[in-house]
């Protein structure tokens, strides 16, 4: 299904558009959730459809399909940086790898309390996206011409556990949609015997 | 032995297919990471131009978003708030209590020093000194200034306006509150000098007692005033200008008393006399000068 891709990018885009113009009306203490991240997020961590490859090409495509959610999801939050292109997809990239780590370690679930599963990894790789951010911004400091502005954009302080929670909503709401889409494009059409 | 060799042909052929399928692996990846660094610095090499018009492009989209969040913000705001607009309200109400008597205040103190500039612009030429003074009463003919004998007010020193118009003179003094007679008040005398404006001007330049009329306004109380002793002979006319003439010993000369409206000649009596209209005006001026010391 090759209609996807333009859809994730279209979704990408709009969530950018309403990240940076919608949600700083509703910012608490300067904190505003971090829509990109979430919608990323959600998206490498419910595996490709199982329905799209077969089992034997379904490794290949998860990582394929995780380069392009790196690259689009990376794209549309480095846009809006003042700083360079590739440092929002490098720590998106780390943020995935990170969260394979995380669940090659777990017993697989699928159940209805699969969303307490979500919610600590979430929240795992949310912080480990605003260190390397930060870290970042420490790094620009010492090159010249990088982007002064970029600097102080993202402090590792109380601000981050806002954002965390903050964004932790509307991530968990992310999450019961896609679910529901994904069980509603995954539906089993087989007539099934009585 | 055929079998040890089949089996061994066999782990042989899956070892060189786990290789291979690494080799594949390492190649794939190795093209991901040269793809991203393509990526990246083609981006980065034209970071101002694809932003500029990321933004371009988008522009709408953004007003329309910051616009409806906006919107949508204040509204939620407005029932947050609830609670607070019944005391903002108060205090937005005291603070504009607050700042009308700071109006007020500001106001005064532009008229005072609008009458400061006032009287010393018409008062040049004389030497004077003046306490400004504000009326805070009246009644009757008699009005109440807010300084006393602590800012060094005298019984009988004149009142005057900033236009150079008689009110009264001090008639008793308290410690910081002055009692003035108005020159409306029965018990009043003044003495004046009577002519047409224009001809007192060329008085005052050529012969100044040539032509001089003198006589005596009397207060005929409630803010009345009339002329009286006046010549028989005199000629008087409705809309001559009477000034005072410092004949007294209270009042400076060439103060502004009032106007002649009606003449009033008996041939029975032995002066004429004539209803005058006072140019003090109580009712609307708020700060007057009380002489303090003049030159007769």
């Amino acid at each position: 299904m090759w209609l996807k891709y333009p859809i994730i990018i279209f979704i990408f885009f709009i969530a950018s558009l309403f990240q940076v113009s919608f949600l700083p009306h509703f910012g608490i203490m300067g904190g505003i959730p971090d829509f990109i991240f979430i919608l990323f997020f959600i998206l490498i961590f419910f595996n490709p459809p199982s329905h799209e490859t077969s089992a034997r090409q379904r490794k290949p495509n998860e990582y394929y399909y995780a380069f392009f959610l790196v690259i689009v999801a990376g794209f549309f939050s480095d846009v809006f940086l003042p700083s360079y292109f590739g440092i929002s997809m490098i720590s998106f990239l780390v943020v995935y790898y990170f969260k394979k780590l995380i669940v090659y370690f777990m017993k697989e679930v699928k159940d209805k309390y699969f969303i307490f599963y979500f919610i600590p990894i979430f929240s795992l790789c949310f912080i480990l996206n605003a260190v390397i951010l930060y870290l970042f911004s420490i790094f620009l400091l010492f090159l010249p011409r990088s982007g002064i502005p970029f600097v102080g954009q993202f402090d590792l302080g109380p601000i981050i556990l806002i954002r965390l929670v903050y964004s932790l909503v509307f991530a968990c709401i992310g999450f019961y949609i896609y679910e529901k889409i994904s069980n509603f494009l995954n539906k089993d059409r087989q007539l099934k015997l009585l | 032995m055929n079998f040890f060799t089949k089996d061994k042909k066999f782990k042989l052929s899956q070892l060189q297919s786990s290789q291979a399928h690494a080799i594949r692996l390492w190649q794939k990846i190795l093209m991901g990471v040269i793809i991203s660094v393509i990526l990246i610095v083609f981006l980065n090499t034209f970071q101002t131009q694809i932003k500029n018009y990321f933004y371009f492009m988008t522009a709408p989209f953004f007003k329309a978003f910051w616009q409806s969040g906006d919107n949508v913000s204040d509204f939620f705001e407005s029932f947050l708030n609830a609670g607070g607009i019944t005391q903002e309200n108060n205090n937005l109400k005291q603070e504009n209590q607050q700042l009308l008597s700071q109006i007020n205040l500001l106001h005064k103190t532009i008229k005072q020093s609008q009458s400061i500039k006032e009287v010393i612009k018409n008062t040049q030429k004389d030497d004077f000194k003046f306490i400004l003074a504000e009326i805070i009463g009246l009644d009757s003919d008699f009005i109440m200034l807010n300084k006393g004998s602590d800012d060094g007010i005298l019984e009988n020193m004149p009142v005057i306006s900033g236009q150079k118009v008689v009110y009264g003179k001090i008639f008793k003094v308290y410690k910081n509150f002055s009692q003035v007679m108005l020159i409306s008040n029965k018990n009043s005398v003044l003495d004046i000098k009577v002519g047409p404006w224009e001809s007192l001007q060329v008085q005052q330049d050529n012969n100044p007692e040539k032509n001089s009329i003198y006589g005596a306004v009397k207060g005929g109380g409630k803010l009345s005033l009339y002329l009286d002793l006046v010549p028989l002979e005199a000629e008087i006319n409705q809309g001559d200008v009477l000034i005072s003439s410092a004949l007294e010993g209270i009042f400076p000369k060439d103060l502004l008393v009032g106007k002649i409206i009606s003449k009033n000649k008996n041939d029975l009596k032995p002066f004429q006399t004539a209803q005058i209209q006072p140019f003090f005006d109580v009712k609307n001026v708020d700060n007057l000068f009380i002489i303090t010391d003049y030159k007769k």
